[in-house]
């Protein structure tokens, strides 16, 4: 089995949909009535769109890490309070896609209490992406891994330190 | 496309699940506790969900399957015990509202979505840790 599920490519997107559909089945013969029913195909001819989804959010992904790695480097001080958003990162590209993803350098602000709350707004912009892709994905299991990938991030963003409590 | 009643009713059915389950806790957890305050919450979006599911089951002409006469619940009776099943509660409901979103189309997937945020910023409060794949851990494994 491959290592990643949905990849930017559309044939490979059609593939990972598929091996998800299948996790799903089996979740859902080992579940009890928490268990999902069968899952929903996506209509070949939107695959494209999901494709689409898939590499913009691949990207936005790779931006908020790298902001978040850039803060950690710049600011030592917040490098373990960001360390879970860097392996959250991680793992939600590795679903994506197996390519190798890189992003520009970011613009770090100077005070790490600025830093810190432009990393929040950051997973905040990324959350409401993910959310729309989950809303609008024509494929059923990639809009299922996105809204838990957008709850995934709200979780992380719940349980961050604000500029204030860290001072605190 | 429309959203099936298939789904729904799964989701239902986790509901009553829910409902049965956090109900239970909250009359057993002490008053004016902290427990108390966060179950009777979670208890109330439950239901409150639970009653959208039904009527959306039936606005599509379908019947909202009942709630079992009960539900397996261990012990809790000890405050961790208690915080704990609160907590599976919420981890089970997002795998729920999870595959719904899966299912579902349009408006449909939207409150599916919503609600599955909403369960796993509930973890938090049911002293649960950040999860990266709330809902659908076997995505962690890949």
């Amino acid at each position: 089995m491959p290592d990643t599920v949905i990849t930017v490519s559309r044939r490979s997107a059609v593939r990972g949909a598929a091996l998800l559909g299948a996790t799903a089945v089996a979740a859902s013969t080992a579940g009890c009535q928490w268990g999902p029913p069968a899952t929903v195909a996506a209509p070949a001819a939107k695959r494209d769109a999901d494709a689409t989804t898939v590499s913009q959010l691949t990207t936005a992904i790779a931006t908020q890490a790298q902001l978040v790695a850039d803060t950690a480097t710049k600011h030592v001080g917040l490098a373990t309070t960001l360390a879970p958003l860097t392996a959250m990162h991680r793992a939600h590209l590795a679903v994506l896609t197996k390519e190798p993803v890189t992003a520009a350098a970011a613009a770090v602000p100077p005070s790490p209490d600025a830093a810190l709350s432009a990393v929040r707004r950051g997973e905040a912009a990324l959350q409401r992406s993910l959310t729309a892709g989950a809303q609008h994905a024509a494929s059923g299991p990639l809009a299922r891994a996105l809204a838990s990938m957008a709850a995934g991030v709200a979780m992380h963003l719940a349980a961050a330190p604000t500029p204030a409590g860290r001072a605190a | 496309m429309t959203t099936e009643i298939t789904p729904l009713q799964t989701a239902v059915a986790g509901e009553h699940a829910a409902v049965w389950v956090l109900g239970v806790i909250g009359a057993q957890a002490p008053e004016d506790s902290a427990l108390r305050d966060q179950v009777t919450d979670a208890f109330r979006t439950h239901r409150s969900q639970r009653d959208h599911l039904v009527a959306r089951i039936t606005a599509l002409g379908g019947v909202a399957v009942p709630a079992e006469p009960g539900y397996t619940l261990g012990d809790v009776s000890s405050s961790s015990a208690a915080w704990a099943a609160a907590l599976e509660v919420e981890k089970k409901a997002a795998a729920v509202y999870a595959d719904l979103v899966a299912h579902a189309t349009g408006s449909d997937r939207s409150w599916a979505v919503t609600a599955l945020v909403e369960c796993a910023i509930r973890q938090l409060r049911f002293r649960g840790s950040p999860e990266i794949f709330p809902g659908t851990s076997e995505l962690a494994n890949r």
